[in-house]
């Protein structure tokens, strides 16, 4: 309002002005929704994991990795007639795999702990993969 | 309940309350499809989830009222979530992710009142809601990327001597994906409940006398089982968002 032009104390705006203050109205309004988007605390998303629950999704992590493998491994050996060498093979490169996964989620978690708040990133579009 | 003390002392079965039972015995081409009681607290979940949404916004409030406020918060999250972890593009999709969030929200949520049927403590159902993820972002990710999707299981800067290793441990590396993501769920859950019936019995057991202690340890699981089952379908949830940014977003 107080950004608002003024020709002087008791003038009424000719209709140019008065649809000039709209818009100004308009985009101090989109404005004020968008800053207090920003400021709103991103819901949820920082709530503390806990210890155990960290414990357990990297736990998955690393026994889906040895799973999948072992379960590929066993299927081609199956498949082809090398048991148990690819079986063997395949259990090594899942395990493999599941650490792989498990140092991706452990940086996840860290980045979501230390990195920059996502009122910001949401604000400059840029999508995140910080978080669990 | 499973801890029932009869006259000759007390049957503790934590795990009675994962059992299926036929409510509508039914088979059709030799295959049972039993109405059971998972199916019974699915089709709730489904119910509930669609009469908060209708019902909360059937009058439109231009100053929302508790249901339409729930409603609205709900669908914000989710919008929120969604575009912050694929991007404005995965915004398409947002359908999806909400029903999958506030499926699994309900279906967790509905677990825990007594007496009620968890069904994302079958990991059958994750697995399902986990396999439809998966196959819906694969598929996503070759409709936009074309076979140029498979650049996401060959890293990048790596000597090419060891790429055909990579390839293959970053290609089982994708395909742990349903399981980590189903495995969490299903084990939150199951282990959730089975201690809420474990320390359950303690109370029974240990009497007047001594069960004030597991009582008051109950009360705080419960909360705390509150919390796990919002916060895994939110994992859920986000997870598959995550997913969905890497198929549309190959890096």
């Amino acid at each position: 309002m107080s950004d608002a032009p003024r020709n002087g104390p008791g003038s009424e705006p000719t209709p140019a002005e008065a649809t000039d203050l709209e818009t100004r109205r308009r985009a101090l309004g989109t404005g004020l929704t968008d800053a207090q988007k920003r400021h709103a605390p991103p819901a949820a998303s920082e709530r503390p994991n806990g210890a155990f629950g960290i414990a357990m999704r990297l736990a998955v992590e690393l026994v889906a990795g040895v799973v999948v493998g072992g379960a590929i491994g066993w299927g081609l050996d199956r498949w082809i007639g090398t048991e148990p060498f690819l079986f063997l093979l395949f259990l090594g490169l899942g395990m493999a795999a599941g650490i792989t996964n498990v140092f991706r989620s452990a940086r996840r978690m860290n980045e979501g702990a230390s990195g920059k708040p996502d009122s910001e990133r949401a604000a400059s579009g840029e999508p995140s993969h910080d978080k669990i | 309940m499973a801890a029932e003390s009869g006259e000759g002392g007390i049957v503790l079965d934590p795990m009675h309350q994962f059992q299926i039972q036929r409510i509508l015995p039914l088979e059709i081409g030799g295959v049972d499809v039993s109405f059971t009681n998972a199916s019974l607290f699915m089709v709730l979940a489904v119910v509930f989830v669609s009469l908060f949404t209708m019902a909360s916004m059937g009058r439109r409030a231009l100053v929302p009222g508790r249901m339409q406020s729930m409603a609205e918060l709900s669908y914000e999250f989710v919008a929120n979530m969604v575009r912050e972890n694929a991007g404005t593009e995965g915004m398409k999709y947002f359908p999806f992710i909400f029903s999958l969030f506030m499926f699994i929200l309900f279906a967790n949520m509905l677990g825990m009142i007594p007496y009620a049927f968890t069904v994302t403590s079958h990991i059958i159902v994750t697995f399902a809601l986990a396999l439809a993820v998966f196959i819906g972002v694969t598929v996503i990710g070759f409709m936009k990327h074309g076979l140029g999707y498979f650049r996401l299981i060959v890293p990048h800067g790596a000597p090419v001597v060891l790429l055909p290793l990579l390839v293959v441990i970053e290609l089982i590396s994708y395909l742990t994906r349903p399981i980590s993501l189903s495995v969490r769920l299903f084990a939150n859950m199951l282990a959730g409940h089975t201690m809420l019936k474990v320390f359950g019995g303690f109370v029974v057991m240990m009497g007047v006398f001594g069960g004030w202690l597991p009582l008051v340890a109950m009360v705080a699981f419960t909360g705390l089982e509150f919390l796990v089952a919002f916060l895994q379908a939110y994992v859920f949830a986000i997870l598959a968002c995550i997913y969905l940014n890497d198929a549309l977003h190959l890096h």
